[in-house]
């Protein structure tokens, strides 16, 4: 499945770059990920932890770097995992391009996410809404981390967003979803939110 | 005084609904509602895998979990002989997986504790390693050279196919295609579908050692069918074994298999000697239990140039997932499918049906449908319409041509049933009437000319309903007949049992109607009681809308027996002899002095105090009845639609249904059926389907993806009637509850094909989704939705 999403933080366009190549420090941006290994240059092992409601499947998996291109400010990620109890796996491949913007930096994140097992029959629409949550918990994270660089102090004291409770996670999909069903039945037509 | 029928709630008053009473203030007693002292709760581990081999499974985890009481694997269940059951369909079927899983979804384990939370916190803490297998989606890669094989636990099993069988001439039909002028075609596949009743199924297992008995709550349509197999595959005594079948949440044929959970609980009640209660979620119910359809339909029709059918061809390709669980009552290995075009007067037929095993839920049940007779109109009036098409002649005259006249009845089918009677033309003409034909076909002209797509889709057919008789229909060899009990108290009040069991179709409120018509005691005194093995009659349950033709006619005969008797009383207190008494409703009279009577109550009261010499006394008695043939209803239904071709978005205009189902016993619930049928008509067209992407992966496990209509999606129908009475079922009814499921689909989706007419577009399958709507719109070619599906 095709997810797409997009946030935005108020650093420069180089920075955020600079960010990018710190895979420790993105990955702590990650809620419920963390790094066990890295094998060599660009791969590494870790954990993912989703909790959403009732739901807690926890992936052990690796990440590749496929591709970094200066030019374009992008970057590739290859990552699949095993759930742990052998209730599925997951692979996804993750594109990010950065985009400078009047403000700072728009991060257009795309992904193409195959799912197999328990946590595909939670359904495409709940993993795409589970899947914004992360992606803005994930923005808030990237966005605190990058302002206490720009001011010189240690990122990993910075406190992160709380990784979020498997309640909050599904109350906050949950609403994304209602809004969805509201937007159908009772707003004008519009493509991009469907 | 005459008695008036409708008044006391006879035949023919739409009586309000005597079970609503509690439905509707939550006084229902479902399954989940029985909470019995001691009571353990139950939870599933299920397959993530459509097909993996099972490597290791540790489960002890679980068991460090306080509150945990037992964890059962295959294996467990394997040392104790209960790895396997046998199916309905005389396969075997896994209880829990102890190879490989065969099917996402599948029983792994299960946990037993103190209450459903921590069980399922136990399920959680079970760790199992699969070995990953290739999965086999559907039949075409079931038969691809490197398939896999499913079942490798059966002995000279060597590939994916369940069966091959055939019906018909062969010869004959040969004999009619090489003498046609025109031969049409059609192929296309009825997706998977799932009844997904409001209510999942659960039950609540209770042995008691002291007693040696076991009870069960069970959500069942057939709690007779389950107390035999129970005993079978348990090998309990069958007078040790209740099953309790209390209130249910809807049924649509979902609750009529043995699911391995029920199983599963009356194991773990042995075992433990502690009521053991599970309660399946939603997503265990649609990823698991019976599933409908799943068919890939071929046919051709042979046919002259002046629209008469010679003849025509049928292949099936039947998809029945990881076993085969078909829970159908008939010998025919394919259901009841060759009932196709049993309206239409055809010499030459000939079917040929494979069905195949593919990593899919098990379980095909008659998902609102005598079995595979939906698959079987649906493709019977797509396949009119086409040929209609490819005549050049009007839909609704190519039927009338070929339609079976109304004076040839008994009529012979193609395939050799025997349909019973009807009025086909009259309820077309009353059909096109109504949706005003000549007229929409003006409009839809008019419209066209402004760019705008509108269609008129017709669908007609009649269907088998009732089963049996008992001379082609058994369930495991038990013969397909039902029963019903009657005990009238002295005071004239009766209570009343059968061998059916309700789940939503009001058998409550429509018993007691044909009670108060055969003996004129008001529907209102007269209880109704079913579903508990230790105090009804055997019977055989309800589905395949088999309730009014068998149990319902069994209602009525041992009414009738109660009748007999209460005339020898009636002699008896009247003082003449039993030829001269006559009956009206309610009441024998002297035939030469007719104000002289007694009226049934009067005789009631007499059964207990006052008997002519040599009687037994009391007033109850019971009927078997085995029907001599399947009741035929008739029914056309029209759909006027509009297609966005911008969009693929079709809107329906109106929705007409005519239906004969014979003597209406209460219109109001015969017209709730209706409306109810039409609604899931309308839903699988639409937007229901269970389908599956390349892994096997069940897409439609959850309410976000398998999409139910609501209210506001739902079209308005327009319901007219006619009443062409049954002539072998006691009070002249045909069954009804199935019809608008069965021959609704293919009006909605013939009216979008016409509307699309000229495009060179022939089939779109169902559900007509709006991206394939819109693919065949512009690229003009036909769109199969076959899984596996793309997921985005």
């Amino acid at each position: 499945m095709k997810i797409a999403n997009e946030f935005e933080v108020d650093q420069p366009i180089d920075d955020v770059w600079e960010f990018f190549d710190d895979i420790p420090q993105v990955a702590a941006c990650l809620p419920g990920t963390t790094l066990t290994d890295e094998v060599e240059d660009d791969h590494y092992q870790g954990n993912v932890l989703i909790s959403a409601g009732p739901v807690k499947l926890e992936f052990a998996g690796d990440a590749k770097i496929l591709e970094r291109n200066n030019a374009d400010r992008s970057i590739t990620v290859d990552a699949n995992g095993a759930e742990k109890k052998g209730r599925g796996q997951a692979a996804m491949m993750l594109d990010a391009d950065l985009n400078e913007t009047a403000t700072g930096t728009r991060v257009d994140v795309t992904m193409d996410l195959q799912l197999s097992g328990a946590a595909a029959q939670y359904g495409r629409g709940l993993v795409k809404d589970v899947t914004a949550v992360l992606m803005d918990d994930f923005a808030a994270n990237m966005q605190n981390r990058l302002v206490a660089i720009a001011a010189g102090l240690d990122p990993n004291q910075v406190d992160a967003v709380k990784p979020a409770s498997g309640f909050s996670i599904a109350l906050r999909a949950a609403r994304t979803a209602l809004a969805r069903v509201f937007r159908r039945f009772f707003m004008p037509y519009n493509p991009e939110l469907v | 005084m005459t008695l008036d029928e409708v008044k006391i709630g006879g035949l023919g008053a739409s009586r309000r609904r005597v079970e609503d009473n509690r439905f509707i203030r939550g006084k229902g007693n479902y399954v989940d509602d029985v909470v019995l002292p001691g009571m353990l709760h139950m939870e599933i581990v299920r397959s993530p895998l459509a097909h993996a081999r099972i490597k290791k499974i540790d489960i002890s985890g679980a068991y460090k979990i306080p509150g945990v009481r037992l964890v059962m694997t295959g294996e467990m269940m394997a040392a104790r002989n209960l790895g396997w059951m046998p199916t309905l369909s005389y396969d075997t079927q896994a209880i829990l997986a102890t190879d490989k899983v065969r099917f996402q979804g599948q029983e792994v384990a299960c946990v037993i504790a103190d209450d459903p939370y921590i069980a399922r916190d136990g399920c959680e803490a079970i760790v199992i390693e699969y070995e990953p297998l290739q999965p086999v989606v559907n039949p075409m890669q079931a038969v691809a050279p490197d398939a896999p094989l499913i079942r490798d636990d059966k002995v000279n099993q060597t590939d994916n196919i369940v069966f091959d069988w055939e019906v018909g001439d062969v010869i004959g039909t040969d004999q009619a295609f090489a003498e046609a002028d025109v031969v049409s075609e059609i192929d296309m596949h009825y997706p998977r579908s799932h009844p997904s009743p409001i209510e999942a199924c659960g039950s609540i297992a209770d042995y008691d050692r002291s007693t040696s008995k076991l009870t069960v709550y069970m959500t069942t349509q057939a709690p007779h069918i389950i107390r035999a197999a129970v005993s079978l595959v348990a090998e309990l005594p069958e007078h040790m074994i209740r099953i309790i079948s209390p209130d249910l949440g809807g049924g649509f044929g979902n609750k009529v298999p043995v699911y391995p959970g029920y199983v599963m609980s009356i194991l773990a009640s042995i075992l433990l000697e502690q009521p053991v209660k599970w309660i399946e979620d939603k997503s265990g119910n649609l990823i698991s239990t019976g599933f409908g359809r799943d068919v890939y339909l071929k046919g051709q029709m042979a046919l002259r140039n002046d629209g008469k059918i010679l003849g025509v061809r049928m292949h099936t390709d039947s998809d029945h997932g990881a076993f085969f669980a078909d829970a159908q009552p008939s010998k025919f290995k394919i259901g009841l499918m060759h009932s196709a075009f049993a309206c239409y007067d055809i010499p030459n037929a000939h079917l040929t049906a494979r069905g195949y095993y593919t990593n899919k839920a098990p379980g095909g049940v008659a998902y609102r449908c005598s079995f595979r007779v939906t698959e079987a109109m649906f493709f019977q009036e797509r396949m009119v319409q086409a040929a209609a098409d490819d005549l050049g002649m009007d839909q609704a005259e190519f039927r009338r041509k070929n339609f079976v006249r109304d004076d040839d009845f008994p009529h012979r089918t193609p395939f050799g049933f025997l349909t019973d009677s009807g009025q086909y033309e009259k309820c077309l003409d009353v059909g096109l009437e109504a949706i005003g034909y000549d007229d929409f076909l003006k409009q839809k002209e008019e419209a066209a000319a402004r760019g705008r797509l509108l269609g008129i889709g017709i669908s007609t057919m009649t269907e088998p309903l009732g089963a049996g008789n008992s001379r082609e229909y058994d369930i495991l060899g038990i013969k397909m007949f039902d029963s019903a009990e009657l005990r009238v108290h002295m005071t004239g009040k009766a209570i009343l049992r059968t061998g059916a069991k309700t789940q939503g179709q009001g058998h409550e409120t429509t018993w007691a109607q044909i009670v108060a018509h055969e003996l004129g005691i008001p529907a209102e005194d007269v209880v109704v009681e079913e579903g508990d093995t230790d105090t009804a009659p055997f019977g055989m349950g309800t589905y395949a809308s088999r309730s009014t033709p068998v149990a319902g006619a069994a209602v009525s005969m041992v009414s009738r027996k109660i009748r007999a008797k209460s005339r020898k009383i009636a002699a008896h207190l009247l003082e003449v002899s039993e030829e001269d008494i006559d009956w009206e409703l309610g009441r024998f009279y002297v035939r030469s002095a007719p104000d002289r009577g007694v009226t049934i109550q009067e005789c009631a009261m007499a059964a207990y105090s006052n008997v002519p010499d040599g009687m037994e006394p009391g007033l109850e008695n019971n009927a078997y009845y085995d029907p001599p043939n399947l009741t035929w209803p008739f029914a056309c239904y029209i759909a006027t639609v509009e297609v966005d071709p911008l969009t693929g978005v079709w809107d329906v205009l109106r929705v007409v249904a005519v239906d004969d189902c014979g003597v209406r016993i209460n219109p109001m619930i015969v017209e709730g059926q209706i409306m109810g049928g039409l609604t899931e008509a309308y839903a699988m067209a639409n937007m229901q389907f269970i389908t599956f992407d390349a892994d096997g992966n069940c897409v439609g496990g959850n309410y976000m993806d398998y999409l139910l209509p609501t209210a506001w999606e739902t079209p308005g129908f327009e319901l007219h009637e006619v009443v062409t009475p049954c002539p072998h079922h006691p009070i002249g009814a045909k069954g009804i509850g199935e019809c608008a499921t069965v021959g609704g689909p293919a009006a909605f989706v013939n009216a979008v094909i016409d509307a699309l007419k000229g495009t060179g577009v022939r089939n779109i399958d169902m559900p007509l989704l709006p991206d394939r709507v819109y693919e065949a719109v512009t690229q003009h070619h036909d769109v199969s939705g076959a899984p596996p599906v793309k997921t985005d």
